[in-house]
């Protein structure tokens, strides 16, 4: 922890809400009123949930600090409670400073507004005085890169000039306390590069930043310290490090192995897939997360009913959907052109580290008969993380642009005399 | 890159202050906050001026159709109400009477309409940023005032096409104003935080409105309303403020000082019960809008 003063501290804070049953969920006051007249002794009943329960923590000024977790963990609720935007049911939070929270780039924006009176405006809506606004002009439409455009309406703005704008209103406020969600899922990869940068320098110039994020490298990259939230509750606090490690151990969506009972295996015409895993081939676990140096290996079981010349192949594709590779064992001397008995097969194969760059990857499992013939096609067989540990990236922050990550060869000379 | 960055940061480390914020469950009944509100004013002021340079801006014709709306108004009234129905105006040309007349109520209608879903047309901020919630319903009122303004002008232009000189009395006008707007105001809170759980409120508001128009004298005095239908006037508390905001602006005709007193009554009293509410049912507005 640091020694420097205390910037934030959260004691014991929990937020409850209540959810009405869908049939007495009532909208309308003319609703309202039906509901009394009917049944005039009922009371709706509600439902308690929990969005964030016994959060404890504290926070030194100039910390950076990342909030993980799964979609509905809660870190939107405690952003919000953070950001005043919501009150706690229960608990209390002591901020020392300013709060400046960005929630959402371009809160407040007005498309028949020109660039300039939006900048006034959501400046003002993010809390900034006029007179700070007005000094900070040049350095915010410099940031954004929309001088020409300033007394434009931003109706006519393309949705990256629009982003680059929103955030560079965001970047130049100037709070003790940053709150910052997920904003840099916007925008070309050159300006994320430059927000990141931006939020680095808050950070370096003794502000606190709470940064929620699903993008693991770059909360890896910048932030010294991780809170990880699960169902409400605050399950990890710690070193950047390992607090991910814990969040990637606990959750992949999809299984990293796989076992099929006999009647349910999927396949056709005598063959049927039973067992698919991802593992490391150094020590053979299985495992879901992978560093991006790692190899990863894939292998699946079949069962064979009846004899044939049968190729296994794997496609891995990205979370996305994109096709990254298919392979298939089709040139291999000895299986390649073999007939299989019957019987039961294990096929393994192995993908090299630096192939993919970071993030979720899904297995497709194939196998043909005579080549071209598929009898299994198992798609999200099996699926893997692959994580940026930050090393081999230089002091480049951001995302790592890219399907594929090669380590490739560069070589650079001077060329003696060319220069003029 | 983020070198020069830095340097604009560092520089900016003069404005650190030594706020300290608690953030704490409330109690039901918070008090309204004018110094809160007061601290955000450059976000009302803001807001203010987005709402003008809009409504200024998106029509061409900009402060014409401002005006061509309430003069039609005023001359279809003053055929209907004063030629042919023959309803008394005070002493005063109709037209004067009721172009006044329907100045003060396009105040206090437009402030309603505008205020009331100012929650509802603000739900993105609502949700995302936090400032004092009253100050929507409070910098909705802007725009209104704006369009008063030039209405007022042109009300004062028209009297003199009719040789009225305003009276000394004028300098009572601000004070009608403040009235109608703590009125308007008070309503609109209310109805703001009731709508963000009630949808349907927004429909029910321009219904009453012109319903309200028509019972208060706007297009007719007070002595040209049967006896029977008094009551009903008198307890309308745009009655007193109309009447109180013709006697500033005419300088002449009869004050009902008893009528004035209890509209301002009723205007503090709305403004009270309608803010309060709103602080009470404020914090769910998040979780809800």
């Amino acid at each position: 922890m640091s020694s420097n003063p205390l910037s934030v501290t959260v004691r014991n804070l929990a937020k409850r809400y209540r959810i009405a049953d869908s049939q007495a969920k009532v909208t309308t006051a003319g609703e309202a009123l039906m509901n009394q007249l009917r049944n005039p002794m009922r009371r709706t009943v509600y439902r308690d949930f929990w969005a964030l329960r016994d959060i404890d923590f504290d926070v030194h000024r100039g910390e950076v600090i990342g909030i993980i977790g799964r979609n509905g963990a809660g870190k939107s609720t405690l952003l919000k409670i953070l950001s005043r935007i919501t009150e706690p049911t229960t608990g209390r939070i002591d901020l020392y400073g300013r709060v400046g929270s960005l929630l959402e780039v371009g809160t407040g924006f007005h498309s028949e507004l020109t660039g300039r009176e939006n900048i006034f405006l959501n400046g003002a809506i993010l809390g900034m005085k006029r007179s700070e606004i007005r000094s900070q002009m040049d350095a915010i439409v410099e940031f954004a890169e929309v001088n020409r455009f300033l007394d434009t309406p931003v109706k006519r703005y393309s949705s990256g000039m629009f982003v680059r704008l929103a955030f560079a209103v965001a970047a130049h406020l100037n709070p003790e306390i940053l709150i910052v969600d997920e904003v840099l899922a916007v925008g070309d990869v050159a300006f994320q590069k430059k927000c990141l940068g931006k939020m680095e320098d808050v950070a370096q110039s003794g502000r606190t930043v709470f940064f929620v994020s699903h993008h693991l490298p770059s909360v890896q990259v910048l932030c010294t310290r991780v809170l990880y939230l699960k169902n409400g509750e605050l399950v990890c606090d710690g070193h950047t490090s390992e607090v991910v490690d814990q969040y990637i151990r606990d959750g992949l969506d999809q299984p990293f192995e796989r076992r099929w009972n006999v009647d349910e295996a999927p396949g056709r015409g005598g063959l049927r897939l039973r067992y698919v895993r991802v593992y490391a081939p150094s020590t053979g676990v299985s495992s879901s997360a992978f560093d991006l140096s790692e190899p990863i290996g894939v292998e699946f079981e079949i069962d064979c009913a009846l004899p044939g010349r049968y190729t296994p192949s794997i496609q891995v594709l990205t979370s996305q959907g994109t096709c990254v590779f298919s392979s298939s064992n089709i040139i291999d001397p000895e299986w390649g052109t073999a007939i299989y008995e019957t019987g039961s097969y294990k096929m393994r194969c192995t993908i090299p580290g630096y192939l993919l760059n970071d993030g979720h990857y899904s297995i497709t499992v194939f196998v043909n008969r005579d080549v071209a013939e598929s009898l299994i096609v198992t798609e999200n067989a099996a699926a893997f993380l692959i994580t940026d540990d930050g090393s081999g990236r230089g002091d480049y922050v951001g995302p790592w642009a890219g399907v594929t990550r090669p380590q490739l060869k560069w070589s650079v000379e001077q060329i003696p005399g060319a220069f003029v | 890159m983020s070198s020069r960055i830095t340097a604009g940061w560092t520089s900016r480390l003069k404005y650190m202050t030594n706020t300290h914020t608690v953030i704490e469950p409330s109690s039901a009944y918070k008090p309204v906050n004018f110094r809160e509100i007061w601290d955000f004013r450059d976000l009302v002021l803001s807001l203010a001026n987005r709402d003008v340079t809009l409504r200024y801006r998106q029509t061409v014709l900009g402060v014409v159709w401002v005006l061509l709306q309430p003069l039609l108004q005023s001359a279809i009234m003053a055929v209907v109400f004063s030629r042919i129905a023959h309803l008394k105006t005070d002493g005063l040309p109709a037209f004067a009477y009721i172009f006044v007349g329907m100045s003060v109520f396009n105040l206090f209608s437009s402030i309603v309409t505008k205020a009331s879903t100012s929650l509802l047309s603000n739900a993105a901020l609502v949700s995302k940023v936090f400032f004092p919630r009253l100050i929507l319903p409070f910098a909705a009122a802007f725009s209104s005032l704006i369009d008063f303004a030039v209405s007022i002008v042109a009300a004062i232009l028209i009297m003199a096409v009719y040789h009225i000189i305003p009276a000394w009395t004028i300098i009572f006008l601000p004070v009608c104003i403040l009235f109608v707007i703590l009125l308007a105001e008070g309503i609109s809170c209310f109805a703001a935080a009731w709508m963000v759980v009630y949808r349907d409120i927004q429909f029910v508001i321009p219904v009453m409105l012109p319903l309200l128009m028509y019972a208060s004298p706007v297009a007719y005095a007070m002595e040209a309303i049967p006896k029977r239908w008094q009551l009903l006037f008198a307890a309308n508390p745009i009655t007193g403020l109309l009447e109180a905001f013709r006697w500033c602006i005419f300088g002449r005709g009869y004050l009902n000082v008893g009528q004035v007193v209890y509209a301002m009554a009723v205007s503090i009293l709305f403004f009270a019960v309608g803010t309060i509410n709103f602080k009470r049912v404020e914090k769910r507005f998040a979780d809800v809008i």
